[in-house]
């Protein structure tokens, strides 16, 4: 099993009800299966911010030991055990006017 | 005062400091010289974007720092009846009891429900400090509210679609043939506001032709080729004539544009919705070489029809640009003329001149590329943005371009900087173009893969699938949240630096939303309509007094350097003098807010990410930073260990890299296409109505169709004929932010020139209604609402129109000579839903009064 300990920054906090947590998943799981695994956890509300039709949502920014994985492919970061991974969820953007 | 003491005084300091202008939101880097601690000049800095360069409002920002009247102690409210003109009765309290208050009030929000909480600035400087802030904070609900009103509503969602950016830029260096609609692009008020200016000026030497469509002959159209006064909100019905006369007649657009980057070739059915591929669900698309449908992504781009019907298992299928083909003779330039008041020869020469400027199939080789080049382009703003049908009017100038195919090409309309070496457009869903990941704090929305649902945000922007954000919906959601879903009231509302209900268009009703919330906090530097629903106020700095902790690029992070291919530039806000009085910049109050309220940690943390801060400089969140110090290690993240606060403080400025053609240029090297035919505004539209119904709310979604059409503004509609002129609002390059309504040396300006403080009617209108040049004459709205202001007759308006500049006539200010001279255009336009774009939340500034006189220029009463 590989164990991932997870770090909630911004907006995301208030929908998985806490700040970190520790999760265990099979061996070779990639950072997709981590945020379907959350997704199924935790409902809508975590889909809506974290993830839109399999990919990031424009708003979250997801690292893995450190290293932000928000770019194409990122999904398929495979997490080794004992990681760690931060998901920061940001507002809309305050743009334009 | 400060200046005449310095003359008796020893010069013991004299020098130059480079920083960033704040007069509005465009931040050209400027240098400032300080005489014994005071300031006494300011020029632009030699430096991209605006290259030594710097307007009457920069110049004058002097004027605002040594305004005597500023807010310099923090003030907390005794009066607890709350109203424009109402004396808040304010008492001075320490700095202490003050921040004590703000811990009290929004920490108590905070533990209820943070999103009980909303922010509202328009400080584009400060708003990549603030965003982390608001997300550890825990509320979405950060707005701009006032000119998210009216201005980008029509243009952002627009600029995402076709090319992934936030913005757009037009490529007028290598333009021939430049259209502008409502807009004064290149005419300092802008984006890049000097920079711009400039290459409109060389672009105009170079002979480039300039075309303004607007009902008023403004700065840019006084200056232009050709000025089309068009009757206010038919912007639409004008350009679908153009492309029409493109389409039909001349048959002149770019058919292998729209074949490889648009979906114009893919097939529909009859219910308006794309036939899609059984098994995968892709689009179809029909293969006339091989005469049979297949999926849009495995038919060689040049093989797609683009006309035609086709039948597939029992329906009839065309693609889309054959039904735009079919819907264009519905405005025709006969039409087009008795809803514009354009003659029709004119629309049709617009668009032949137009289409044959494009040079359809011309190339051009730029660092070794040969990519299309297509010289004509179509500009928008917020004129067309403002209306009820505000984002179909901008669709359709927009795809003036998709048809000419001048997107992301040299010479045509380009994104503002939304491509770069790590990232850029990539093909979404349907193969339609989306914004790539990458290291962007300004993310598009998902365009085509949205969910209409339950509103989490204050502004309701869940129910507007198709738009960047939906300010002009806060004041609903503050008022009747609760009717569209919303399960929380707001408890705290902190304004910075910014004057909503100034500027944001009928101050009644924002009024009656401001007394809804329970507790408001005000950071401004000067006292204004706004600051009078506070109950507590703080006095911020001016912009020459702050030091904004992140280096950022020019206007908002990732817009372009005003020439596609020139280097961009990193630049902050550095202090050049000291805070007066009590005065602290507002994003440091609130990070001290956030120390006390233990989320500064979570601040650091995002700021790392969000900021992109690397290896050495990142934030240690147990650590507490000073600014200089957040800086510092923002500064060399993004431009280089050597350029740390020290070099800064030093130029002011660091050159990054430049843009090379295929990062200014992008269309050629991906394969995302832009949508002509819009089948997601009808998905939208389901999704939007169906929400509606089941909240038992009546909206309007007339506009969720996948064909661009005309529908009048509710102005045009009024029918008591009394109420016979619009009235519309012009920018002014010298007053384009309230607070420039209070700056002395603007104002003079402005009073010399005898055309600010007054309101424009065309000669001939005047004269049928007996009317004379000076007149004093009273405006009254539908709702009621009656002004009066001097008159001046131009024949530089249209017959139909009246014309009021900027954001005048205001109520409270500092008390600087003028500040209250003017009318206040927002005060005659009426606050409800019939009036919003329910597609882009934009409400409609198309306002229809009737005109009397009320005394002749000699004084005699009418």
């Amino acid at each position: 099993m590989t164990e991932v300990r997870i770090r909630y920054l911004g907006l995301i906090q208030r929908t998985v009800g806490k700040r970190e947590e520790v999760v265990h998943l099979p061996k070779g799981s990639t950072l997709g299966d981590l945020l379907n695994h959350l997704a199924a956890e935790y409902g809508s509300g975590f889909e809506e911010k974290v993830l839109q039709s399999g990919e990031l949502g424009p708003h979250a920014t997801v690292l893995v030991d450190g290293i932000n994985v928000s770019r194409p492919g990122g999904l398929e970061t495979i997490l080794e055990g004992q990681g760690s991974v931060e998901i920061v969820v940001l507002g809309p953007p305050p743009m334009g006017g | 005062m400060a200046i005449q003491s310095m003359r008796r005084e020893e010069v013991v300091e004299d020098v130059w400091l480079p920083t960033t202008c704040d007069m509005c939101f465009n931040r050209c880097n400027i240098r400032v010289r300080r005489v014994n601690g005071v300031v006494v000049k300011i020029e632009g800095l030699d430096a991209p974007p605006n290259n030594g360069k710097t307007c009457a409002k920069g110049n004058a920002a002097v004027m605002s720092l040594y305004n005597p009247n500023r807010v310099t102690t923090p003030l907390v409210r005794t009066n607890p009846k709350k109203g424009i003109g109402v004396d808040p009765g304010w008492r001075e309290i320490s700095w202490e009891k003050a921040m004590e208050l703000m811990t009290e009030k929004v920490g108590a929000a905070r533990a209820k429900d943070p999103r009980t909480i909303a922010l509202a600035t328009f400080d584009t400087t400060s708003q990549q400090s603030l965003r982390p802030w608001m997300a550890a904070l825990g509320s979405p609900n950060q707005t701009t509210i006032s000119a998210g009103f009216f201005c980008g509503n029509g243009v952002h969602p627009i600029a995402f679609a076709m090319t992934g950016a936030f913005d757009v830029h037009y490529d007028i260096e290598r333009c021939n043939f430049f259209l502008m609609f409502g807009t004064s692009w290149g005419f300092v008020n802008q984006r890049e506001a000097m920079g711009v200016a400039q290459e409109m000026a060389d672009a105009r030497m170079r002979g480039m032709k300039l075309v303004v469509v607007d009902p008023i002959c403004t700065n840019s159209a006084s200056q232009a080729d050709e000025w089309i006064p068009i009757r206010p909100g038919t912007d639409t019905a004008f350009c679908l004539a153009m492309q029409h006369v493109l389409v039909n007649e001349l048959g002149l657009y770019d058919a292998e544009f729209l074949r490889r980057y648009t979906n114009a070739p893919y097939l529909t059915g009859p219910d308006g919705h794309y036939v899609r591929d059984p098994r995968e669900g892709k689009p179809l698309v029909w293969d006339a070489r091989n005469s049979r449908a297949a999926a849009f992504d495995v038919v060689e781009p040049l093989d797609c029809a683009l006309e035609g019907t086709f039948q597939l298992e029992g329906i009839q299928a065309k693609p889309g640009f054959q039904l735009i083909k079919e819907h264009l003779p519905k405005w025709t330039p006969e039409k087009v003329a008795d809803i514009t008041t354009v003659r029709a020869a004119t629309i049709r020469r617009l668009a032949t001149e137009f289409g044959e400027a494009a040079s359809i199939g011309s190339k051009i080789i730029l660092d070794g590329y040969e990519l299309p080049h297509r010289p004509a382009a179509a500009s928008w703003y917020r004129g067309t943005s403002a209306h009820k049908h505000g984002l179909h009017s901008c669709m359709s100038i927009a795809h003036l371009n998709v048809l000419v195919g001048a997107i992301d090409v040299p010479g045509g309309m380009c994104h503002s900087g939304g491509t770069g070496p790590t990232w850029g457009p990539v093909e979404g869903p349907d193969g339609l173009l989306v914004q790539g990941p990458g290291p962007r704090s300004r993310k598009a929305p998902h365009s085509y893969d949205f969910q209409v649902r339950k509103p989490e945000t204050l502004e309701l922007v869940e129910l507007f699938p198709l738009a960047i954000y939906a300010r002009a919906m806060l004041w609903l959601g503050v008022l009747y949240g609760e009717k569209f879903g919303l399960d929380y009231k707001p408890e705290v509302l902190i304004v910075c630096r910014s004057n909503p209900l100034a500027t944001s268009g009928d101050p009644e009703i924002m009024g009656e939303a401001f007394r809804q919330i329970p507790f408001i906090i005000s950071m401004s530097v000067f006292q204004d309509e706004t600051t009078q629903f506070a109950d507590l106020l703080l006095p911020d700095t001016h912009a020459l007094e702050r030091l904004v902790p992140l280096v950022s690029k020019p206007y908002v992070d990732g817009n372009s350097p005003p020439q596609a291919c020139q280097p961009v530039t990193y630049r902050t806000q550095l202090p050049v003098v000291k805070a007066q009085g009590q005065a602290r910049y507002w994003i440091e109050v609130l990070y001290e807010l956030a120390d006390r309220l233990g989320f500064r940690q979570d601040i650091y943390s995002i700021l790392n990410t969000d900021a992109n801060l690397k290896g050495p400089h990142r934030l240690d969140p147990e650590r507490k930073y000073t600014f200089e110090e957040i800086f510092d290690r923002s500064a060399k993240s993004s431009c280089g260990d050597e350029h740390g606060l020290e070099y800064f403080k030093r130029v002011g400025y660091c050159r990054g890299a430049k843009y090379s053609a295929r990062e200014a240029f992008p269309r050629v090297f991906h394969k995302a296409r832009v949508p002509l035919y819009l089948e997601h505004f009808l998905t939208a539209g389901e999704q939007v109505r169906s929400y509606m119904d089941s909240r038992g709310i009546d909206w309007d979604t007339s506009d969720y169709v996948p064909l661009i059409h005309w529908q009048p503004c509710p102005a045009a509609s009024q029918a008591n004929k009394e109420y016979d002129l619009y009235v519309v609002n012009q920018k002014l390059p010298i007053l384009t932010f309230s607070f420039t309504a209070e700056n002395p040396w603007l104002t003079e300006i402005a009073d010399h020139s005898g055309k600010v403080y007054t309101v424009a009617m065309n000669s001939a209108t005047a004269q049928r209604k007996g009317i004379n040049d000076t007149d004093m004459i009273e405006l009254e709205t539908p709702s009621g609402y009656r002004v009066q202001a001097v008159v001046r007759l131009t024949q530089g308006i249209h017959p139909e129109c009246l014309s009021v500049p900027g954001i005048l006539g205001r109520r409270v200010t500092s008390g600087a000579p003028r500040s209250k001279k003017g009318v206040h255009y927002n005060s005659l336009l009426r606050y409800d839903v019939d009036r919003l774009d329910t597609v882009s939340c934009a409400l409609d500034a198309c306002v229809k009064v009737k005109v009397r006189k009320v005394k002749s220029a000699n004084g005699r009463r009418a």
